[in-house]
């Protein structure tokens, strides 16, 4: 074995992760130089130093609030389940009902957006809440 | 043998709050000190780590208990820390001794208490925070979680997406960097 390779592998050694068979070459030739050997020391003392930085010690309060989060994500969750599925499947009913072609007056084939999404509705009554609401949102009024 | 997060998890996944609760007590420290050793930033740590956590809650049905549970959450963590980096600007914060309190970084040391041994201790502690801070995002990852997290090459490979070589370039590399700023310790 070569200085370079086992300065490559040195790393892989240290942290046990060679098999039986790259290992024991390694172990043979950091018996007989001293350079290589000298490296592995260096990188143990490394791993030595950073050994002496504790772990962090978290506020006391952060398991809880952390739980206490869940609880508000847990809630979410099911009161969505509860009411947003009926209110998407009411609000998709109604658009279809808005939207139906012809039957309520609409008019058929042609681009909604190029006239207004209440098309339905263009002969409310003068003045009715409609009406009002058509003006704003076309930016009409005459 | 199966790991006892994965019965735990479909716990979670059903909306067991004491289960979730389960993982936070035991994954949350070395969750906390990964966070704050790979950002620098030990006030924003735990933020992160709370992300982390919701995250698993939210996620607990994908979860799948073939992967081990612990590559997956630091799979999370590591994802988010290049994140908070990224919102940064990416530039890590670095420790100053004059910014240590005994408090919040205590002095490892069994022997017998010496004033000028303790100053020693933090002041080789201080240099191995900034060596790691200055180590590129994916040599930083690597070596803290086989240092501190005690992540094999196989998980450490799982948990990047990159071949067990490139982890072990990786660690080889992030070793041979730490040696200069390290040397006058050595």
């Amino acid at each position: 074995m070569n200085c370079d390779y086992c300065k490559e592998k040195l790393s892989a050694y240290i942290d046990k992760e060679l098999s039986r068979e790259e290992r024991l070459p390694m172990e043979e030739h950091l018996k007989i130089c001293p350079s290589c050997a000298r490296e592995a020391e260096t990188l143990n003392q490394i791993g030595l130093f950073m050994g002496r930085i504790p772990e962090e010690t978290p506020s006391p309060a952060f398991v809880q609030t952390t739980v206490n989060k869940a609880v508000v994500i847990l809630r979410r969750s099911l009161w969505s389940n509860l009411f947003l599925n009926p209110v998407v499947s009411f609000a998709r009913n109604a658009m279809a009902f808005v939207f139906a072609p012809d039957e309520y007056g609409a008019v058929g084939g042609q681009n909604l957006s190029s006239h207004g999404y209440l098309r339905t509705f263009d002969d409310s009554p003068p003045g009715s809440f409609t009406d009002v609401y058509l003006t704003v949102i076309q930016g009409g009024g005459n | 043998m199966e790991e006892p997060e994965a019965e735990i998890m479909i716990e979670v996944a059903a909306g067991n709050l004491s289960a979730f609760r389960s993982i936070v007590e035991l994954h949350h420290k070395p969750l906390i000190s990964f966070i704050a050793r790979f950002t620098g930033d030990r006030d924003s740590a735990e933020d992160v780590a709370q992300e982390v956590f919701l995250r698993v809650f939210k996620a607990a049905k994908d979860y799948k208990p073939q992967a081990k549970f612990k590559t997956w959450l630091f799979t999370i963590a590591t994802n988010l820390c290049l994140n908070e980096i990224r919102d940064n600007k990416g530039s890590p914060k670095f420790v100053d001794v004059s910014d240590l309190h005994e408090q919040e970084y205590p002095i490892i040391a069994s022997e017998a208490f010496s004033p000028q041994k303790a100053a020693e201790n933090a002041e080789l502690s201080t240099a191995v925070r900034k060596a790691i801070r200055n180590l590129p995002k994916s040599q930083r990852i690597a070596i803290l979680l086989r240092q501190y997290n005690d992540f094999s090459y196989n998980e450490l490979s799982k948990a990047m997406g990159i071949s067990i070589p490139a982890v072990e370039s990786l660690i080889q590399r992030a070793r041979q960097s730490l040696k200069k700023p390290l040397s006058p310790y050595l």
